[in-house]
């Protein structure tokens, strides 16, 4: 089986943990299993005629490349595409949404394909790729939403939601661009299941393949930047572990932190 | 004048002193029959005055329907004038000897109430025997019914006293019943009045704030039975008891949750300031409290514990019993109490963040009854989160808190895929070995990349679960799964969730989305192998055991959250996900539902001397039925001095026993069934049950004057005390008769009779033709 980047790296982290840890007196250095499969799938919604679904074309191997760098999860260079006039969504608790212009209605069968999705535990996330107010696919995207969730309106992530401190401790959410300080989302009992930003989150992590990343983050810069691929970490990490972060056992290391943590 | 009459027309009435109408065909059923006479012709009446006009015709149309109405009923009541002989009777009088278990108490001079009692009719004879010059004397026993004592009880009043319950009130009404409802003319009633029933609920406190009302109770009951007077047997200030009255509590008890045993306790007489109250948990006190009593008075008592172990016991009250104590058996009472876990606290380490967890977390998570301590590795040592520890949320992983000094708080634990070598000591590994053999915890263990890893550092792992590890150096391997159910897997509570054995084969067999597994693994030879995936042969997916004294499942893939996700999508509903984790979880939790081999009886309490039924099923591992075993039972703690023999057991249905015993002592009992076949033992099971006099008539053995004297007084009698004379006993003389013999002449069975009923509907028939009726 061919060697790939991140084993290689492994088992160098693993050798120099090791000689870390025996210093700690940890008894016995790990030998750490091979990864052959991923826990994360890019699986992006498809949908209308052309690529307005896909304005961002390479950033499920750029959050990949964050994901895999980053964090224990193993995730998929790949991205799956996902249309939803068929069940292919139920293989996949994460989905990306995504444009700039306005779009086409889901048909009715597509709009009660993603209502049963939702009620199975889904995450999806809404990324206005113009990074503007009341840009066309927000107009679109706010239409379909009120037929998916009938008289429910999008409220704003509070500072204390869980998507600001499940890997990293956040208190912003811009993309590449800042047009609203902040998240919007739809909750379904404790969880969140809809995530929506207006600031381009994936413009802000996309990579010319190997050429650094394709597009200029503004007002912040580069901090704007890493802030949004920490969002991007913290939006994985909230998909796949809910509210862990909330557990009780977690609140006082994270309410000291985030006292002293760098401004 | 009649009599006369009767003379003149030859009827010889000499001896007869009576003369009477009687109907000789009435019977129950007659006044129905009357009824629909009387109805029958006020109908034909009334439609046949109806059209008339004129008084004098309507008249004259009723009178004759009358007339042939009266007739009519005679046809059908026969009346007979009936010549009758009496005899003049003697006033009954009934005497009631109070024969409930408080009469047995000692009173003064060393003799028993029921002894007073019996002592002072023998002293008293002359006095019953004048009475019955005059009166019909009947004599009784009675608790909650008068039994009829023999002929020559004045002679030798002997009585034991052995009811069960005192009923005054509901004995009197008995005893009128027993008498045909005869008139009384009175009735004395010699008691402690240590009342059980009506008697005693009328003169409660709450009751005699209406006195007018509980008085109006009273003599209502008392109807028909003359004058009541009530004679006291016993004293009190020699008396000397201490009663646990009463005991209340929760029906299930849960563990490390507070648990309060109400104890009612009574002292008669002197007893001591400082009395202690315990509680015991089969022979381990638990609680106990000191109380000062008033003689008299009620106390209650809490008795507080925190159960610290699941399960059914034995558990009792105990007062301590002072010299002279009138009764030993009301300071004990036992009774069985199951003890549920409230909560399942369960541990949940996750190698790292996979939508597998996130699944199997909302499902722990939305089950009221799990607390849920979890701790995921979301950064491994090679990571680099491009920041410092000060702007991440992750926390260290307190193994040594969690693995040396509080993992025997947690029922349960779940390793998914999770490899520890690099987190903990091997220590921590062998802790978790421990805790599941020794302390009987709970383990689940979820594939993935991390698990099943063939390591020295998971032996101690591998040794407690279900499969061995794989030796090949490929350990998880991606593909689709075709999975099995097994014949173990068919009726296991685990994975039999859809009722039948086609339904269960067809929904496993029917999950076509599983993809990923551990190639482990080789089940042990105790694991019950519940599903398997066949790839290139079988191999076990889901797998169980017992391990020492916990319970290990396996799951050799970490995909079964498409199971739940993908049957949303295609069915609306991942309710058999669900219930397959809310399963595993009752089962590894060893709910008592769920046991395999289980001995139960029909109730907790039984009565002495009643037959007590056990039942005994009998499964295997994989929960199918075991036929033709030998089954036995056995006591293995009983009352003291009380050893109930030996029982064999009866097949009743495949796998189900049954024992059939009979407990005559009072206390607690826990009694074993065991099972083998073929020289082999198959199965074990214990259960307990208390034996206890479902009366409380030793509970409080005070006298009761107070009641008797309501007694008396709705009876319009008098209370007496003994030794006093029963020279007060004054009863009323009724005149009372019987007939001893007697002539009947029928009225009604003769031509007049006949000839007259048909002139008058002969005459109603004319009538109406000539008032052109038609």
């Amino acid at each position: 089986m061919k060697m790939k980047r991140k084993d290689f790296f492994k088992i160098c982290g693993a050798g120099l943990g090791s000689l870390m840890l025996s210093r700690k007196g940890w008894p016995q250095f790990p030998s750490q299993p091979k990864q052959v499969k991923f826990d994360f799938f890019f699986a992006q919604i498809v949908y209308g005629k052309g690529l307005g679904w896909n304005p961002r074309p390479g950033v499920a191997r750029s959050l990949a490349g964050i994901i895999n760098s980053r964090t224990s999860v193993p995730a998929s260079p790949e991205r799956v595409e996902v249309k939803l006039n068929t069940n292919d969504a139920f293989g996949y608790p994460f989905l990306y949404l995504s444009g700039e212009n306005e779009f086409e209605p889901f048909s009715d069968d597509e709009i009660q394909r993603l209502r049963r999705w939702f009620d199975a535990g889904g995450l999806l996330l809404a990324d206005d790729a113009l990074g503007e107010l009341d840009s066309g696919f927000d107009r679109s995207f706010r239409r379909e939403l009120e037929r998916i969730f009938p008289g429910e309106k999008l409220r704003p992530l509070p500072p204390d939601h869980t998507v600001f401190q499940t890997y990293y401790l956040l208190d912003r959410a811009p993309g590449r661009k800042a047009s609203v300080p902040n998240l919007w989302g739809i909750d379904r009992g404790d969880l969140t299941t809809l995530i929506y930003s207006q600031n381009d989150l994936a413009g802000a992590i996309e990579q010319n393949s190997g050429q650094g990343f394709r597009y200029p983050v503004t007002p912040g810069g580069e901090n704007q930047r890493e802030t949004a691929i920490r969002l991007w970490v913290n939006l994985v990490y909230y998909g796949l572990c809910g509210n862990y972060k909330k557990d009780a056992v977690h609140s006082p290391f994270i309410s000291e932190r985030r006292k002293r943590r760098p401004k | 004048m009649i009599f006369k009459v009767l003379e003149y027309l030859g009827v010889e009435t000499k001896g007869y002193d009576r003369l009477l109408i009687h109907f000789a065909a009435l019977n129950p059923g007659s006044e129905w029959i009357c009824v629909a006479l009387i109805a029958l012709f006020a109908a034909a009446a009334y439609f046949m005055v109806k059209p008339l006009s004129g008084r004098g015709r309507k008249g004259l149309i009723l009178a004759l329907h009358l007339i042939a109405l009266l007739l009519t009923l005679s046809l059908f009541l026969e009346p007979e004038l009936r010549l009758a002989k009496t005899r003049k009777l003697k006033s009954p009088i009934a005497i009631l000897i109070d024969s409930s278990e408080s009469m047995k108490v000692r009173t003064a001079g060393d003799q028993t109430r029921i002894g007073s009692g019996l002592s002072w009719i023998k002293d008293h004879r002359e006095f019953f025997n004048g009475l019955k010059e005059d009166y019909d004397l009947r004599w009784f026993s009675f608790d909650q019914k008068p039994n009829p004592l023999p002929a020559g009880f004045l002679d030798q009043p002997e009585l034991k006293a052995e009811g069960s319950h005192t009923e005054i009130l509901e004995s009197l009404s008995r005893l009128r019943d027993e008498l045909g409802n005869q008139q009384l003319s009175g009735v004395a009633i010699i008691s402690d009045g240590a009342d059980q029933g009506l008697l005693s609920e009328l003169g409660s406190p709450e009751n005699q704030k209406n006195k007018a009302g509980a008085e109006k109770e009273l003599k209502k009951n008392l109807q028909g039975l003359g004058k009541i007077y009530p004679i006291l047997a016993g004293s009190e200030p020699e008396l000397r008891d201490l009663a646990i009255v009463g005991i209340q509590h929760d029906g299930y008890g849960f563990v490390k949750n507070p648990f309060v045993v109400v104890v009612k306790v009574r002292a008669l007489g002197n007893i001591s300031d400082q009395t202690p109250i315990q509680l015991f948990q089969e022979d381990k006190l638990i609680a106990s409290k000191t109380v000062k009593l008033e003689p008299g008075k009620v106390e209650t008592v809490e008795l507080e514990f925190i159960p610290d172990q699941v399960g059914r016991f034995l558990f009792r009250v105990e007062t301590p019993l002072f010299q002279g104590e009138a009764s030993a058996e009301n300071n004990l009472r036992v009774f069985p109490l199951t003890i549920l876990r409230d909560r399942i606290r369960a541990l949940y380490i996750v190698g790292n963040p996979s939508w597998d967890e996130k699944f199997l977390r909302r499902v722990l998570e939305k089950n009221p009854a799990v607390d849920l301590v979890s701790f995921y590795i979301l950064r491994e040592m090679w990571d680099d989160p491009h920041g410092s520890d000060q702007e991440l949320s992750l926390i260290p992983f307190p193994t040594e808190e969690l693995f040396q000094k509080e993992l025997h708080n947690f029922d349960l634990v779940i390793f998914q895929n999770f490899f520890g070598n690099a987190y903990m000591s091997p220590l921590y590994i062998r802790n978790l070995r421990d805790y599941v053999v020794e302390g009987g915890g709970a383990f689940i263990y979820i594939g993935g990349p991390r698990a099943f890893i063939k390591d020295p550092f998971n032996d101690p792992l591998e040794e407690i679960l279900p499969v061995d590890f794989s030796f090949g150096e490929t350990n998880y391997q991606t593909g689709r799964l075709s999975l099995k159910l097994t014949d173990s897997g068919v009726q296991h509570p685990i994975t039999g969730l859809a009722g039948g054995e086609p339904e269960n084969r067809s929904l496993w067999e029917g999950i076509s989305v599983l993809e990923n597994y551990n190639q482990v693994l080789r089940p042990k030879p105790d694991a019950v192998v519940l599903v398997e995936h066949r790839q290139e042969k079988a191999a076990p997916l889901i797998a169980v055991r017992e391990a020492g004294k916990g319970r290990v499942m396996t799951i050799a893939t970490d995909s079964l959250w498409k199971w739940k996700f993908s049957q949303e999508g295609e069915q609306g509903s991942g309710k058999y996900y669900q219930l397959f984790w809310e399963r595993s979880l009752r089962w590894l939790m060893r709910d008592p539902e769920m046991k395999s081999v289980s001995l139960s009886s029909f109730r907790d309490r039984y009565q002495p001397g009643e037959e007590v039924s056990f039942y005994f099923q009998l499964q295997d591992s994989s929960y199918h039925p075991i036929s033709g075993a030998g089954v036995s039972l056995k006591s293995v703690q009983a009352p003291q001095g009380c050893s109930p023999q030996p029982a064999q057991g009866e097949e009743i249905s495949p796998g189900k026993y049954q024992f059939k015993i009979s407990l005559n002592c009072p206390g607690g009992y826990r009694f074993q069934a065991d099972a083998e076949k073929d020289g082999m033992a198959v199965g074990s099971d214990q259960a307990i049950l208390a034996v206890d006099k479902e009366s409380r008539e030793m509970e409080d053995l005070s006298i009761r004057p107070d009641l008797l004297e309501l007694l008396a007084q709705a009876g319009d009698g008098k209370l007496l005390k003994i030794p006093q004379s029963p020279d007060k006993l004054k009863f009323p003389k009724l005149s009372l008769e019987e007939i001893v013999g007697a002539r009947d002449f029928p009225l009604w069975n003769n031509w007049l009779s006949f000839g007259l009923l048909v002139l008058i509907l002969a005459s109603l028939w004319a009538v109406r033709r000539y008032f052109s009726l038609s």
